[in-house]
């Protein structure tokens, strides 16, 4: 077999980002798949974004990576959350149909120059003087390449449970790598389990709608990809079909309760933690007993609507009881389940051992990427996948790493939180995680991070071009807004103060307007002053700038001030034993993490200010 | 290099001096100078009158400027001499700490000198040790002085706005699950609570909290055996900075004692002197108590009298530390000295006529000065500082009222919250989840 660059193995969100990115970035790629049909498989709940995870995504699509898009060629129904909340909080999701998704994204890998997809199951890597120089397939083939992006997702040693019955797989259908597993376990990689679960999937025609709720697209219909947003491409469009809305009840519960023994939650068989954000309907029931009722929505799972996500009911009870309880929700009294819930039991690596380039710090060219690192959905795979393949990429072509920190990124975010401290359960983008929230929204992602992207050689001409022109006409309609001036004379003051409460005795521009959080953009199209032609859609770009322009000051000042200690760089050949004054527990724990700079170090739980300023002491001190 | 804030602290060591320094060093060294001393020629030194917010004169100084980089740190740096009188340094550092600075931490002036390159390599290895043992004994004393009611209303604080934030973030970050989201009006009504208990510990941290903190040292001893001079003796020298606070009862009067760089509550017996028996006996429990909430007690006897089987009764059934203060020796003849007396420290020593008095002020002072309790007084001027910067965003968290800035609410409870953190430690983001999900069911 020919050499590569770069070798992917897994095909999942993190698999599909980083092929195709190391492909774009033009270092000869392999993805090793253990199935070509399962490529881009949404193998939980048929939605992409949401709080948080709209955010990771919007930086994926800002650095050109593919998930944005393909969710919007397949999208059933889209959303934005929290609209009457401020814009740093909103978040698009979309819910996709799983054939439309995997159709998409497989087309994408396909059309991409570089890049080869095989199928076969990867059975070890091959290794030579304390380097890895490829990976040997199932058959005894070996493919020798420069550089590896693992994200196996939970296929290394997975195990399923469903009831009392539990066996070895990745996911329903699809065998689990567990030689694989081995090889990692025996060359002494840090490994823990995780779990997760699914709920029973149920087939439409079995459910009785008429009196459910029913919940729609919004009217604007967002769109996730800036291509379709901003930039002004079409996606291709499928008919909509919407989510609906039912509930558990106490005769529900009460079946569980008494079902409880036969969970292996509860039996002890399982034994990993789950994520407390998505716990199994079981373990909601026994947790929050008083709740007489919990919400299920009902998500179509594809254009031909075969199928529904029955969401917020992931269980692993057995089968019968699983049937047993649905029938018992309205709606669902004659449901039949095409494939039960279960929950999966799988292994991930303790992301510490991992740099902010998401290479493994025992080798340099060996790349994590996904559920392995112990986090969980689609966003935050696909997030570190591209990570992981630019880098796998640029040690592969001898080009500088890619980094993100967590001022610019809720990527940077992510990664700064795995490989600083860890995971505990299974780690998932929240908003509240990000320091710099009102900075992180959705709607400036790309102007985060797409010439960066671009300058290091992955990003199109064409988006930097659309990102450019995008910046360009808020700048223009800002200026617009700049010279239109209420004097204390105008009649605008009278309507301001009785519509909404704003008192104003000086002459003030409608740019400065904007800054009232009270106010939109739509507000003030209808004053006097505003005498251009409005433009919605740049408009809000522009008040919600003006929106946070305050508080970004305020940080950007923050960030000032810390920066210059926090940029301090920490050599890696540092030995923390010889520093005199540090505790043994801050040299325990500053040498399992092994921070890249003070400002990681001071991100490490247990380390305190003294601790940093006698490192920066030290270091000042070496460095000179 | 240049860095972004300025710093103060009150640079000389601890013990009444006839001059205490304040330093400040940082960008902000002109704007200060500026604001309280007008033109300072800089390396000359300029008598100053340093005035507080209400204009009044609180002390006379010497201020002398340096401009960066020949300065100790290497930044633009002020000296001001005051008088070495802790309580008016003390508050002249709260002046700048309002508005301009923030408390040094231990060795960083040095720190800075040294990384601006004003210390070479050996002197900056004692820097180490000087972070390292003022450190130790900062967090020695941060948790001394966070024991009792201070820290308890600060925890009360902070797991109130936790719980609002509880609410708040779950709203943002799970709006589709059917939690309980309970009503905008509810947390404005919690979001003033909290405000209203920030007030009111700042205003006791500044008022009444040091001295409830202070260590307490008593004078006892039968009628008449010169308690009250020896405590007015004490007190008289430094009468300008004494504050009488009339105790809760009459019997025993309450006074602050500066001892060094540090203030003790001094409690005189003083009204023991009754003849009446039932009175008498009030008097002794009285007396008793004050002696066991007390850090020292000196225990004072008529010299001319001598010590009697009452007086060794009474120390021996004494569990706190006590010394002897054998009184009245200009009438007895005895020499001033100091020593052991059946296991006691004991002191010979004339109060009407001062005789001797040097020998247990400067014990009283040695005894202070190997406590970490410098450190404590300076721990808690942090806390209050991180405490006002809390409250000010609590502030502007209440100024919004409407549903679309819950945005911006929930930022300021964040940067709150952050303050708190930094005297109560802990990680707030961890805090917030654990708390979301112990509360609320997720997982739509």
């Amino acid at each position: 077999m020919e050499n590569f660059d770069v070798a992917v193995i897994g095909g999942g969100h993190a698999g599909c980002e980083a092929a195709h990115v190391s492909a774009r970035s033009g270092s000869k790629t392999l993805l090793v798949t253990l199935s070509k049909s399962s490529i881009g498989q949404l193998s939980c709940n048929p939605a992409v974004g949401g709080i948080g995870k709209s955010h990771l995504a919007k930086e994926v699509d800002a650095l050109d990576g593919l998930i944005c898009k393909v969710a919007d060629n397949s999208a059933l129904q889209r959303r934005k959350l929290n609209l009457r909340k401020g814009p740093a909080v909103q978040a698009t999701r979309l819910q996709t149909c799983r054939l439309n998704y995997k159709k998409h994204m497989q087309l994408e890998l396909t059309k991409q120059a570089n890049l080869k997809i095989i199928e076969g199951e990867v059975v070890s890597l091959i290794t030579n003087k304390e380097q890895i120089v490829g990976i040997k397939l199932e058959n005894d083939i070996d493919i020798f390449c420069k550089s590896i992006v693992l994200t196996a997702g939970t296929f290394l040693g997975g195990l399923i449970h469903i009831g009392t019955k539990s066996f070895r797989a990745g996911r329903v259908g699809d065998k689990s790598a567990c030689r694989l597993e081995s090889f990692f376990r025996d060359s002494g990689f840090p490994i823990g389990r995780l779990k997760t679960g699914t709920p029973p999937r149920i087939i439409r025609n079995s459910i009785n709608f008429k009196n459910l709720e029913a919940q729609h697209s919004d009217q604007d219909k967002p769109h996730m990809s800036f291509l379709y947003d901003h930039y002004g491409s079409t996606p291709n469009m499928i008919d909509e079909i919407p989510c609906f809305i039912t509930y558990t009840n106490e005769n529900t519960h009460e079946i569980i309760e008494e079902a409880k023994e036969l969970s292996p939650i509860f039996s002890g068989s399982i034994k990993s933690v789950g994520p407390r954000y998505c716990p199994s309907i079981e373990d909601k029931i026994d947790r929050f007993a008083d709740k007489k009722s919990h919400q299920i929505f009902l998500e179509p799972e594809s254009t031909a609507n075969e199928l529904i996500y029955p969401n917020g009911i992931s269980t692993s009870l057995p089968e019968h009881i699983q049937l047993k309880f649905l029938k018992t929700i309205n709606g669902l009294e004659n449901c039949k389940i095409s494939q039960p819930g279960y929950a999966v039991e799988y292994s991930y690596f303790d992301p510490r051992s991992l740099c902010n380039t998401l290479a493994t710090k025992n080798y340099n060219n060996l790349f994590f990427a996904g559920q392995i690192n112990g986090t969980t959905g689609y966003e935050e795979a696909a997030s570190q996948g591209l990570i992981a393949g630019i880098n796998a990429a640029a040690h592969a072509t001898g080009r500088e790493s890619f980094v993100l920190n967590r001022e610019e990124s809720y990527v940077g975010v992510m990664i700064d939180d795995l490989v600083t401290q860890g995971v505990t359960e299974p780690y998932r983008m929240f908003t509240s995680r990000a320091e710099h929230r009102l900075r992180l929204r959705e709607d400036n992602a790309d102007y985060r991070l797409t010439q960066k992207g671009f300058d290091h050689g992955f990003v199109s001409s064409s988006r930097l071009e659309s990102c450019k022109l995008k910046t360009q006409k808020i700048l223009i309609e800002t200026e617009k807004l700049l010279v239109s001036k209420i004097r204390p004379t105008s009649p605008s003051i009278s309507i301001l103060k009785d519509k909404f409460n704003i008192n104003i005795k000086n002459t003030i521009n409608l740019k400065d307007l904007l800054k009232v959080s009270t106010i939109s953009y739509t507000d003030i199209i209808n004053l006097e002053e505003f005498k251009h032609d409005p433009n919605t859609l740049v408009g809000n770009l522009v008040a919600i700038k003006e929106r946070y322009s305050g508080y970004l000051k305020i940080q950007d000042e923050e960030i000032d001030k810390t920066s210059k200690t926090y940029q301090i760089l920490i050599p890696a050949s540092i030995n923390y034993k010889n520093i005199g004054g540090l505790s043994s527990e801050a040299v325990e724990k500053l040498d399992y993490v092994r921070p890249i700079n003070l400002g990681q170090a001071s991100r490490i739980p247990g380390i305190t200010p003294a601790t940093i300023s006698i490192l920066r002491i030290f270091l000042k001190k070496h460095a000179a | 290099m240049k860095t972004a804030d300025t710093i103060v602290a009150i640079s000389t060591a601890s013990g009444t001096a006839a001059v205490g320094i304040v330093r400040v060093s940082g960008p902000k060294t002109d704007v200060i100078s500026k604001h309280f001393f007008g033109d300072v020629k800089p390396r000359y030194a300029k008598y100053v009158k340093i005035k507080d917010d209400g204009n009044n004169i609180i002390d006379d100084a010497i201020v002398i400027r340096y401009v960066a980089p020949s300065s100790y740190t290497g930044e633009d740096m002020l000296e001001i001499q005051m008088h070495g009188n802790p309580i008016l340094l003390e508050k002249f550092q709260d002046m700048l700490c309002k508005s301009y600075c923030r408390l040094a931490k231990p060795g960083e002036f040095t720190e800075r000198a040294y990384l601006n390159n004003k210390l070479d390599l050996v002197q900056a290895e004692a820097v180490i040790d000087l972070i390292n043992s003022t450190s130790y004994d900062a967090s020695l004393a941060a948790q001394r002085s966070l024991q009792g009611k201070f820290s308890s209303s600060l925890i009360k604080i902070a797991n109130e706005i936790l719980s609002i934030r509880t609410f708040l973030e779950s709203s943002i970050n799970f709006p589709e699950d059917d939690i309980d989201h309970k009503s905008s009006t509810k947390y404005k009504h919690d979001l003033d609570k909290v405000v209203k208990k920030v007030e009111q510990l700042i205003d006791s941290a500044r008022h009444g909290l040091k001295l409830n903190n202070q260590a307490k040292i008593s004078i006892l001893g039968k009628p008449n055996v010169g308690k009250s001079t020896l405590s007015n003796t004490l007190l008289g020298e430094q009468a300008s900075i004494v504050s009488e606070i009339p105790g809760t009862t009459r019997d025993i009067v309450k006074s602050d004692l500066s001892l060094g760089n540090n203030v003790v509550t001094l409690f005189d017996t003083a009204g023991l002197r009754r003849t009446k028996d039932d009175i008498e006996s009030k008097g002794i429990d009285l007396s008793i108590k004050a002696s066991k909430l007390s850090d020292l007690i000196l225990y004072v006897v008529d010299d001319e009298l001598g010590i009697d089987d009452v007086d060794l009764n009474f120390l021996k059934s004494n569990k706190n530390e006590c010394w002897i203060v054998f009184n009245k020796i200009d009438k007895t003849g005895k020499i001033a000295e100091t020593g052991m007396y059946e296991g006691y420290k004991f002191f010979n020593l004339s109060a009407d006529s001062e005789l001797g008095l040097d020998f247990l002020r400067r014990e009283l002072m040695s005894m202070r000065n190997t406590d970490p309790e410098k450190n404590v007084t300076l721990a808690r001027e942090r806390h209050v500082e991180s405490l006002r910067a809390c409250l000010k965003n609590l502030y502007n968290a209440s100024k919004y009222n409407d549903n679309q800035q819950l945005d911006l609410v929930a930022e300021e409870l964040r940067r709150s919250h952050l303050h708190l953190q930094k005297i109560l430690g802990g990680d707030v983001n961890e805090e917030l989840l654990d708390e979301i999900f112990s509360n609320f069911c997720i997982g739509k």
